[in-house]
């Protein structure tokens, strides 16, 4: 098998890379772009750790070929927001406990900025049907609907100072 | 206790900025130029003989840089100083279905997989034991010659009299109770980067929840001293006991780096988590209890069966403390035990969350609550009938000094409407109750040694940033958290003010790593005696300086101050640059040890079981059961722990 080109953009970022057209999304962004915050915990999409953004969609990336979203705007944890610019996502995960050992906090994360962009308001249900392929190991989940309960706040507090999200 | 500034309120963890914005690193996110990516190759067989291994084919692969076999490091090992049987790789047979054959290094995951099937493996295949029953009456094909019947260890104590005990019961029951394995299933599958440095230095990056264990099994496998090898944990992805000893990831990338004399990192696949293992084994437990009329209980008998897989790791251990935590939770005064610990062929069992205790704690608690039928009596009353009364010491030696069970159960029973619900649900629905107990860090090392359990320095120099060196692992329990919360407390300042540097054997001094429950009470103490130590030093050359009386100074909200009339008002940076003159940068130690009354009885096997602190819980549980298909359904769960004083609530 030879490299071929593939062009990507990523977190606002447009990259022009060589790699095997077999190539998992997933081991692009980690090797290739050193995007590291997007983990892997299993090996075939049970756990949800892999979670990315394409166009907007939580999808999992250990089971996607990277050459297969050259057309996609992709978003992963790095593009959320940066230690001195958290989204209210991140922020709330930290504040609420939400993230313990932290390893699958992105995919979480990931998860939550697409239920809430598309439902501001969603309730326990829905939160709990949005994070059902997020897989998480220490906190038992409520501090994780804690979280994203936080967030829900945060999120509309944000709006209604006119900041947006 | 009343003016705690920082501890007792809830702080978000110190490195939760890192890990919601994936910058924080885990051992797989690690890269060095020149890495290599190490494989390993796996038994298919559950018991074979290893005849030969051609490693030619894999080697001459354009892109391998190592091929490691038996051979390269022949030396056994193990957690447990009795129980060193592993090789990193295997050098005479194969145990279960995926023991460590073999390993290859190449330039890329691709290469290295396609060496692998390059290795020609001649296996003589042989029976092999599955089920823990026929194998402890095995005649032949032992999983090792010296140990018949498939027995790793067995263990007999007998407290007071059963036979006496049993006399005095109305009502005895006896039954044989079955609990399945369990896998930890920490999200972060085991990873580690191995680097050859060139000055023959190793270092080695591990999702580790023992870094020290860790450093040890390196240097007696390896064959390197100690302090030739650097052994440093990154963030971690949950352990759960799955860590918390050497698998042997490690050692492997670890020969594998010698060899290339480049760094290798191996990452396990899931699957290869489940190889593994060191989960919570299979048990078989018959077990024997007897109760009066009034509600007590007079005798408990337990024949306890573990199947720990093919080799030892903490089976001793596991299984010692399925007979320590059995008969110490209630006031009972005859307890016998025999527990078992067995090979089969299968992944290696080993610590998991409440260490060897839950499986039996399960059996008892239901069969207490069948004896409270027999009696009449309401289960939580039967309960309370059988407490401690503490401090006291247990009829098997451990010294308990406080006991928030009662307290607890009060609790779940009150938050549950325990008295409305029990006996007056629908047919159909049902509530129950149980009980537990655990250590808070056990009393004894796995290796006997009279070094403290763990010790903490802190630095202050000129720019009056505290620093904070412990050999404690996060493995997002908080443990980084709980050494700033209490450092910041204790000297006044901002938590922003202190930087940790934790669980890197270079820098660190040695802490026992994060098992059984111990790092924030033993590495938490240590890190108290640290900080008084710094803050006494702190306002002794401050007093010395201004001429005034050290007990008047006081480190409070980022200043130095005199408490009396105010004659001093120092900022901390102020305080540490008139503190540092003609002294230069300080340096505070604090240590913890387990006190020697803590730490059990003398009988063979007392060292487990003993912890200078236990934790007690009590849970309600109410269930709706489907009555045409006998599925249940878990409706409301109401616990209740005595946790001590929560430092982070």
């Amino acid at each position: 098998m030879t490299k071929e080109i593939i062009k990507l953009k990523v977190n606002g970022e447009a990259y022009e890379l060589a790699v095997l057209p077999n190539k998992l999304l997933l081991d692009v962004l980690r090797e290739d772009l050193g995007l590291t915050g997007t983990k892997r915990g299993c090996d075939d999409s049970s756990c949800g750790c892999c979670a990315v953004l394409a166009d907007g969609v939580p999808m999992l990336a250990c089971v996607a070929l990277a050459a297969s979203y050259q057309e996609c705007e992709l978003t992963t944890v790095e593009g959320l927001g940066a230690l001195d610019a958290l989204h209210p996502v991140q922020s709330s995960w930290g504040d609420a406990g939400g993230a313990q050992c932290g390893f699958c906090t992105p995919g979480f994360l990931i998860s939550t900025k697409a239920l809430l962009d598309r439902n501001p308001n969603p309730s326990l249900e829905e939160i709990r049907e949005a994070l059902s392929s997020n897989l998480c190991r220490c906190t038992g989940y409520m501090q994780i609907y804690e979280s994203v309960k936080l967030a829900i706040e945060r999120v509309a507090a944000a709006k209604g100072a006119g900041a947006g999200s | 206790m009343a003016d705690h500034s920082i501890i007792g309120k809830p702080l978000a963890m110190v490195e939760s900025g890192e890990k919601v914005t994936g910058i924080g690193k885990y051992a797989d996110d690690l890269a060095v130029p020149g890495m290599l990516i190490g494989r390993i190759l796996h038994s298919p067989h559950a018991h074979a003989v290893i005849r030969s291994i051609d490693t030619s084919a894999a080697e001459a692969l354009p892109g391998v840089k190592a091929v490691a076999t038996g051979k390269d490091a022949p030396k056994p090992y193990g957690i447990l100083p009795i129980g060193h049987d592993e090789c990193v790789f295997a050098t005479d047979k194969a145990r279960y279905i995926g023991d460590n054959v073999a390993a290859v290094a190449a330039t890329s995951a691709e290469i290295a997989e396609q060496a692998l099937d390059l290795l020609r493996v001649d296996y003589e295949v042989l029976p092999a034991w599955f089920d823990p029953l026929l194998s402890m009456e095995a005649t032949e094909h032992w999983l090792f010659a010296d140990k018949p019947r498939n027995i790793e260890k067995e263990y007999h104590h007998n407290f007071g009299s059963v036979e006496e005990g049993f006399a005095q019961a109305a009502f005895v029951r006896e039954q044989r109770y079955y609990a399945g394995e369990v896998n930890h299933a920490a999200m972060e599958p085991h990873a580690t980067l191995a680097i050859w440095e060139p000055d023959g230095r190793l270092t080695v990056y591990s999702s580790t929840q023992v870094p020290y264990y860790l450093h040890r099994t390196l240097a007696e496998v390896l064959e390197m001293p100690m302090s030739q090898i650097r052994v440093i944990k990154p963030l971690v992805g949950g352990g759960f006991g799955g860590k918390s000893e050497v698998i042997p990831i490690e050692i492997a990338a670890g020969v594998l780096a010698k060899k290339a004399k480049r760094p290798v990192k191996i990452t396990y696949t899931r699957e290869e988590v489940f190889y593994a293992h060191r989960g919570r084994p299979i048990t078989v437990m018959d077990l024997r209890v007897g109760l009066t009329r009034e509600g007590r209980i007079t005798a408990v008998t337990a024949r306890v069966v573990q199947d720990g897989g093919a080799y030892c790791g903490y089976g001793p251990v596991t299984v010692l403390y399925s007979g320590a935590l059995l008969g110490a939770l209630y006031d009972i005064p005859n307890v016998r035990f025999d527990g078992y610990r067995v090979l089969t062929n299968k992944p290696a069992c080993g610590a998991m969350r409440g260490h060897g205790t839950v499986n039996v704690r399960f059996a008892f608690e239901s069969m207490l609550d069948d004896l409270a039928h027999d009696a009449g009596m309401d289960p939580a009353e039967v309960r309370r009938r059988n407490l401690l009364q503490a401090p006291c010491i247990t009829v098997n030696g451990l010294r308990v000094t406080s006991y928030g069970l009662p307290e607890c159960i009060e609790k779940v029973v009150e938050r549950s409407s325990w008295n409305e619900k029990f006996g007056k649900l629908p047919y159909g629905r049902g509530i129950g109750i149980a009980c537990s107990h655990y250590v808070s860090g056990a009393a004894n090392p796995i290796i006997r040694s009279n070094i403290p359990h763990t010790t903490v320095h802190i630095k202050i120099d000129r720019d009056a940033a505290v620093t904070v060196y412990t050999g404690a692992s996060e493995i997002g329990q908080g443990s980084d958290t709980m050494h700033v919360q209490i450092v910041a407390e204790i000297l006044g300042v901002r938590p922003e003010r202190i930087k940790l540097v934790a669980a890197d054997t270079e820098l660190t001094p040695i802490d026992l790593g994060s098992y059984s429950s111990r790092v924030t009470f033993m590495a938490g103490n240590a890190c108290l005696e640290a900080a008084k130590n710094m803050r006494a030093q702190i306002l002794e050359a401050v007093a010395a300086k201004y001429k005034l009386d050290v007990a008047l100074l006081e480190l409070r909200d980022d200043h130095l101050i005199s408490v009396d009339d105010s004659r001093l008002r120092l900022t901390f940076d102020e305080a540490i640059a008139a503190a540092l003159e003609f002294r230069g940068a300080f340096v505070a130690k604090g240590t913890y040890a387990p006190p020697e009354e803590s730490r059990g009885g003398k009988f063979k096997g007392a060292g487990v079981g003993p912890s200078p602190s236990y934790s007690y819980s009590a849970q309600t549980v109410e269930v709706r059961v489907d009555t045409e298909t006998g599925q249940v359904q878990v409706e409301k769960i109401i616990a209740a722990h005595d946790c001590g004083r929560a430092l982070n609530p």
